[in-house]
């Protein structure tokens, strides 16, 4: 019994030819130096080479220009060949890498259209040392395949690369009730999907775990919920899903995938499913929204900046003012309320101004309630002041204000309504 | 461990465990510091698979897992499940016997150190489970 090892070309200059390995070290480049030569512009000088081991031949790249390819991935450091295995160097040129095996006795050297893989017997160490390369082969191709999957289309948003790694006749099983059409598109469509709805989203690889052509992958998907998915609507909280794949690899390419993830927690995550624990969970409270953000809403009120008030306070936004007094009542729209506010700033002569209280925003479900204080003087009357606390219950809605109303304790109530009637702030002094 | 054998341990989990309910077999196959963190409110060991496979078979009394296919390296297995079962039992999270039956996959990797499972991870389709019991799907 013996192994021979062949390369054929399967494209370039001259397809169908048929090379015998058999020097320890077999040069490939468009150099007349090199063992083979292949003359195609899209190769290195010296691009590649395959180095005689116990079990075969080992390709390395020479640091060509164009990378060396073995079934449509790069190799990044000395590759062991299986039989069969693609190799491509330069846009123009496909190799094909063949273990020959023969009895002793039989004919040597034949035809390359006879080329077959038989079964035989060599020794037991040989046979380990051999499976043990095809299998650390094995998990670099799918590492190194599966880390440009995550990297380049789950976080660099590079839908063309599933045309690179996903076979045409792709179809998955499961994948927590998405439907998933088969395909490079998709796949693509699949992600997008994921993408419109947490454009902030990465995905992490945490494992995997190879077996000959399948690979098993756990992962972690995070980010923000700002657009619609699957029909629930943006509910601007953070979202960290788990979730386990299992992918056939065939020829470099993702042919068959399973797939299931935590749907079920990401739904109750983004509160479109009430979690079955009633106590608020952790995550939920990181989730919605903070205090800050409040802080940052009433920042924005007070720059008079459009751009950064629509950010915070809804179009369609309601507005109730306490006490008895001319501005008091609903607001209905954030014009209405902008108005009321631009009213607030004439009548004190831009006097009027709310100072948050540290600390004092509570924040719990929808809603968010906040402690001002709230000062100012009369226009043309600079003695007539108001000195009032307020605390003001706002509701939210992807991350806007949609309703929000004012109370006032104690005196502050009879103080607010005098501070905005015409009366005098003292006994007028002709009585 | 070799690939065939820790193939063999996840295949008695579920055999052995899930679908004769033969919960010794689960203090075999677990180590004391097993965790799992797809479900960190379990309690260590085998009591938290132990917990769930209770729960399952008495709210179900046909429940049956079938191992769809199998992915293993010399430490860890990784496996996909097909489940079913008819919901005429005992309650199943917060929900009450409604006679209806339900079909749901499930992904679950186990690591094995010296012969027992030390740590594991399972995404299970949950949703869909639900939802067919309660008749929304």
């Amino acid at each position: 019994m013996a192994n021979t090892f062949q390369i054929v070309i399967k494209k370039g200059p001259t397809p169908g030819q048929v090379i015998d390995l058999k020097e320890d070290e077999v040069t490939l480049g468009r150099e007349p130096g090199n063992v083979l030569t292949i003359n195609d512009k899209g190769l290195s000088r010296f691009h590649a080479r395959l180095i005689k081991t116990d079990a075969g031949y080992t390709l390395e790249d020479l640091g060509s220009k164009n990378g060396t390819f073995v079934n449509d991935t790069v190799i990044v450091s000395p590759r062991p060949l299986l039989n069969g295995d693609q190799i491509s160097i330069g846009e123009n040129v496909t190799l094909e890498f063949r273990k020959v095996s023969s009895y002793p006795g039989s004919t040597s050297g034949m035809a390359s259209s006879k080329v077959e893989e038989t079964v035989m017997l060599p020794s037991r160490a040989v046979l380990q040392d051999e499976l043990n390369k095809v299998v650390k082969a094995h998990a670099e191709e799918h590492r190194v395949l599966f880390s440009r999957w995550f990297e380049e289309l789950w976080n660099k948003k590079n839908y063309a690369i599933t045309r690179e790694l996903v076979a045409p006749e792709f179809t998955a099983h499961g994948a927590g009730g998405q439907d998933i059409k088969q395909g490079p598109d998709g796949v693509a469509g699949m992600v997008k999907v994921w993408h419109q709805a947490f454009p902030d989203g990465r995905m992490t690889m945490d494992d995997i775990i190879t077996e000959g052509e399948m690979s098993a992958i756990r992962m972690t998907f995070r980010g923000t919920h700002t657009g619609e998915f699957y029909g629930v609507p943006a509910s601007h909280k953070k979202v960290e899903v788990t979730s386990i794949g299992i992918d056939r690899v065939v020829g470099g390419k993702i042919c068959e995938g399973w797939g299931e993830l935590n749907m079920l927690g990401m739904m109750q995550q983004m509160g479109a499913i009430p979690s079955p624990d009633q106590a608020p969970q952790m995550h939920e409270i990181e989730a919605s929204i903070t205090p800050e953000h409040v802080g940052e809403a009433y920042a924005a009120l007070s720059s008079g900046d459009m751009d950064r008030i629509r950010q915070y306070w809804a179009e369609n936004m309601v507005w109730q003012v306490p006490g008895h007094n001319e501005l008091s009542g609903w607001y209905y729209s954030r014009d209405e309320f902008l108005a009321f506010m631009g009213k607030v700033g004439e009548l004190s002569d831009h006097s009027f101004h709310m100072d948050m209280i540290s600390g004092k925003v509570l924040v719990t479900g929808d809603y968010s309630v906040d402690l001002t204080r709230n000062r100012g003087h009369r226009k043309d009357a600079p003695d007539k002041t108001m000195d009032i606390e307020v605390a003001h219950v706002l509701r939210w809605r992807d991350g806007k204000v949609i309703a929000g109303k004012g109370a006032i304790f104690g005196d502050g109530a009879t103080e607010y309504d005098q501070f905005w009637s015409h009366s005098p702030a003292v006994t007028p002094s002709t009585h | 461990m070799s690939i065939e054998q820790n193939k063999k341990i996840m295949t008695r989990m579920i055999e052995e465990v899930w679908n004769q309910g033969n919960l010794a077999t689960a203090d075999e196959l677990f180590a004391s510091n097993h965790t799992s963190p797809s479900a960190p409110q379990l309690p260590p060991g085998s009591e938290g698979v132990k917990f769930l496979v209770k729960m399952f078979r008495e709210a179900m009394p046909d429940y049956h897992m079938q191992i769809d296919l199998m992915v293993a390296d010399e430490t860890q297995v990784v496996g996909r499940f097909t489940q079913s079962g008819t919901h005429t039992g005992g309650d199943l999270m917060g929900m009450k016997a409604s006679g209806r039956k339900a079909t749901w996959t499930e992904i679950g990797v186990l690591k094995i150190k010296d012969g027992k499972i030390v740590e594991s991870w399972y995404e299970v389709d949950m949703l869909s489970m639900i939802q067919q019991l309660n008749g929304t799907k």
